[in-house]
């Protein structure tokens, strides 16, 4: 069987999140053609968490409820490597700009920082009373942050593993990003108040109540001006993070939002959730241009490559599926 | 002898999308062909309900599948009798978990649980294998333990259930009867961890959403396939941003479907866009376009009411 070649630029995206990464252009024999999908030759046991591209490499990593990381190879879908045990049961990842480490929640409610390559540990970030959904990773790689259940935003130091302080929230936070300037965290709690916190000011936020309806998910640009909320309703709503404001609705989706990813540029978008497709949004026009059709009862997480060429998604019958959409 | 929860056992989930280990599959086709109707002679579709062979037919029916051990012979609108079981074969109790075996346990689910979703499983414990076994209709089930707390709808779960679902309710902050009626509308009654809603994959005792699911670190998938006690640490985890918040039944049930109306007036309107309002236009008691945090919770407080009475209260 030929493969045709293609230039691709990968970028972090990951399932059921978002996050994109400066990574250098790598080649990768994906052997898709436009509209392809390929299964990958192997899946989570009682559904898949969480997947992203690793940069620099053609090679992708996915998470699932049967507590195994799995580095899947893109060109084949052939399994590279798998780490096993309850840390590696991850909802959330927020990669390095290398993609050589990674932060990720575990069941316990706490953190961990850990080799990509062997799947060692390096250090473990304590200090929350609930599990944490989400995690993100400073630009400048000093700090670390994780908020679930227990309504607040936690933060610590990443060479120490110091919790150097807690931000008090009023819900379940969704989804949580550094700003470039790795001096503010941007957040999206569960009753749709988007929040932008100054790290070294005691003050309170700056909020917005962006949608009345319960968000399921959220995903924001690698710029950080905008993030995208989807809700068990299955609208979309694209929000302007400086002007705090709505830019547009995006038609949706007839269900639960489970899984939101942006593209590098800001101007594609993925969704996937319990109508069991995969779409892709032009978020300029707000129009669907793509859409695919998973395997399972819902698609439980999507990736998105730096040039929206290649999607990766995932379902809760833990399949991991790569699409070439355009 | 009849087959009662103390006497037998299964060590894990049976049916659609269940381990099927062959032993469990084998005890659960027995318990299926112990309630399966003896076959019989179909009667006279000529209107005379009242003669004696449909009074006694009816009976039987009542007697064989429900449980019911005085059949009272009638059948009413509107009550779970009216889901007449269907004469079932009795399965060939092989072990192996076929289509049959599935189909028995959603014939059973339905026309004698009354479950509005039936699943097609039976878990350990679970609300289809106490009904198998007996154990929901036996008097001894429903007796107050002596200086036990009692709670809505205690009776209709295991000991361990009710215990651990007191304590999340202590650390919650909530009324254990509260968060006992909502599981019980969400469930339909039935506190099944894998009763699931095939559009939607919400799923288990608060009908978790895939979202949800995921927020938690799980998926709908996996919480269908654990224990109904192993269940109530997500619903614990799942409440948790609303600890010490949840003050009245209508809170609590707001936490489930729509945590922005927590707190606020029973007035307030949680659908009024179109998108919001079709799934959900069943609850709107008044029918005018809108529906209210006490109108969607309605349903609930119907459940309090139910599960304190005499016999669901435990």
């Amino acid at each position: 069987m030929s493969y045709s070649r293609f230039i691709l630029a990968l970028a972090v995206a990951v399932c059921g999140c978002r996050r994109t990464a400066p990574i250098a252009a790598q080649e990768v024999g994906a052997g898709l053609k436009t509209s392809e999908t390929r299964q990958f030759s192997g899946r989570h046991r009682y559904g898949a968490l969480s997947a992203v591209f690793l940069p620099g490499s053609n090679q992708a990593i996915s998470s699932g409820v049967d507590e195994v990381a799995r580095v899947w190879d893109i060109n084949t879908g052939g399994e590279r490597a798998h780490f096993s045990g309850t840390r590696f049961r991850f909802q959330d990842i927020a990669l390095s700009p290398d993609g050589a480490t990674a932060l990720t929640p575990a069941p316990d409610a706490t953190l961990h920082y850990w080799k990509v390559a062997t799947g060692e540990e390096i250090r473990r970030f304590e200090g929350a009373k609930a599990i944490m959904g989400t995690v993100a990773l400073s630009a400048n790689g000093r700090l670390a942050a994780g908020a679930g259940q227990d309504t607040v935003i936690h933060l610590w130091e990443v060479a120490s593993g110091k919790h150097l302080r807690q931000f008090p929230i009023t819900a379940a936070v969704i989804r949580l990003v550094f700003h470039p300037d790795s001096q503010t965290i941007h957040s999206v709690e569960a009753n749709g108040r988007v929040c932008s916190w100054r790290i070294d000011q005691q003050g309170p936020p700056g909020c917005a109540a962006a949608t009345s309806e319960p968000v399921s998910q959220a995903a924001f640009s690698q710029d950080r001006q905008s993030v995208l909320i989807g809700s068990r309703f299955g609208s979309l709503i694209l929000w302007d993070l400086r002007m705090r404001a709505e830019v547009r609705k995006l038609a949706g989706i007839e269900g639960d939002i489970v899984a939101l990813a942006i593209s590098a540029s800001g101007e594609a978008a993925l969704s996937g959730g319990s109508d069991k497709s995969v779409r892709i949004w032009n978020l300029k026009t707000g129009s669907q241009v793509g859409r695919t059709v998973g395997t399972g009862s819902y698609i439980s997480c999507v990736a998105f490559s730096n040039d929206a060429t290649l999607a990766l998604f995932g379902s809760d019958r833990g399949a991991i599926t790569l699409w070439r959409p355009r | 002898m009849p087959l009662t929860s103390e006497s037998v056992q299964i060590s894990a989930s049976v049916g659609f999308d269940g381990v099927n280990r062959r032993a469990d599959v084998f005890t659960i086709q027995q318990l299926i062909n112990s309630r399966v109707p003896i076959p019989r002679e179909p009667l006279q579709t000529d209107g005379t309900g009242y003669k004696q062979a449909g009074i006694f037919a009816i009976s039987q029916i009542l007697k064989q599948n429900m449980a019911m051990h005085i059949p009272d012979g009638r059948v009413d609108p509107g009550v779970i009798n009216l889901r007449l079981p269907i004469p079932l074969k009795p399965l060939t109790a092989n072990g192996r978990c076929e289509q049959a075996t599935i189909f028995a346990i959603r014939e059973i689910q339905w026309r004698s649980m009354g479950m509005r979703m039936p699943d097609g499983r039976v878990d350990p414990g679970g609300a289809t294998f106490r009904f198998l076994t007996g154990t929901p209709t036996t008097s001894a089930h429903r007796v107050p333990v002596k200086g036990s707390i009692q709670i809505a709808w205690g009776a209709m779960v295991s000991a361990s259930f009710k215990t651990k679902a007191i304590k999340i309710a202590a650390n919650l902050g909530v009324d254990p009867d509260f968060l006992m009626s909502a599981m019980a509308f969400e469930t339909a009654e039935t506190f099944s961890p894998s009763v699931r809603n095939k559009k939607s994959s919400a799923t288990g005792l608060i009908q978790f959403m895939p979202s949800t699911a995921a927020a938690l670190g799980t998926t709908t998938q996996k919480l269908a396939h654990m224990s109904d006690v192993d269940q109530l640490d997500y619903v614990e985890s799942y409440f948790k941003p609303h600890t010490n918040k949840l003050k009245t039944i209508e809170d609590v049930y707001m936490a489930i479907l729509w945590p922005k109306a927590i707190g606020k007036p029973n007035s307030f309107v949680l659908f009024n866009t179109p998108q919001q309002y079709q799934p959900n236009s069943g609850l709107d008691a008044n029918h005018d376009g809108k529906v209210t945090k006490e109108e969607a919770a309605a349903k609930v407080k119907e459940k309090l009411i139910k599960g304190k009475s005499e016999g669901f209260c435990g």
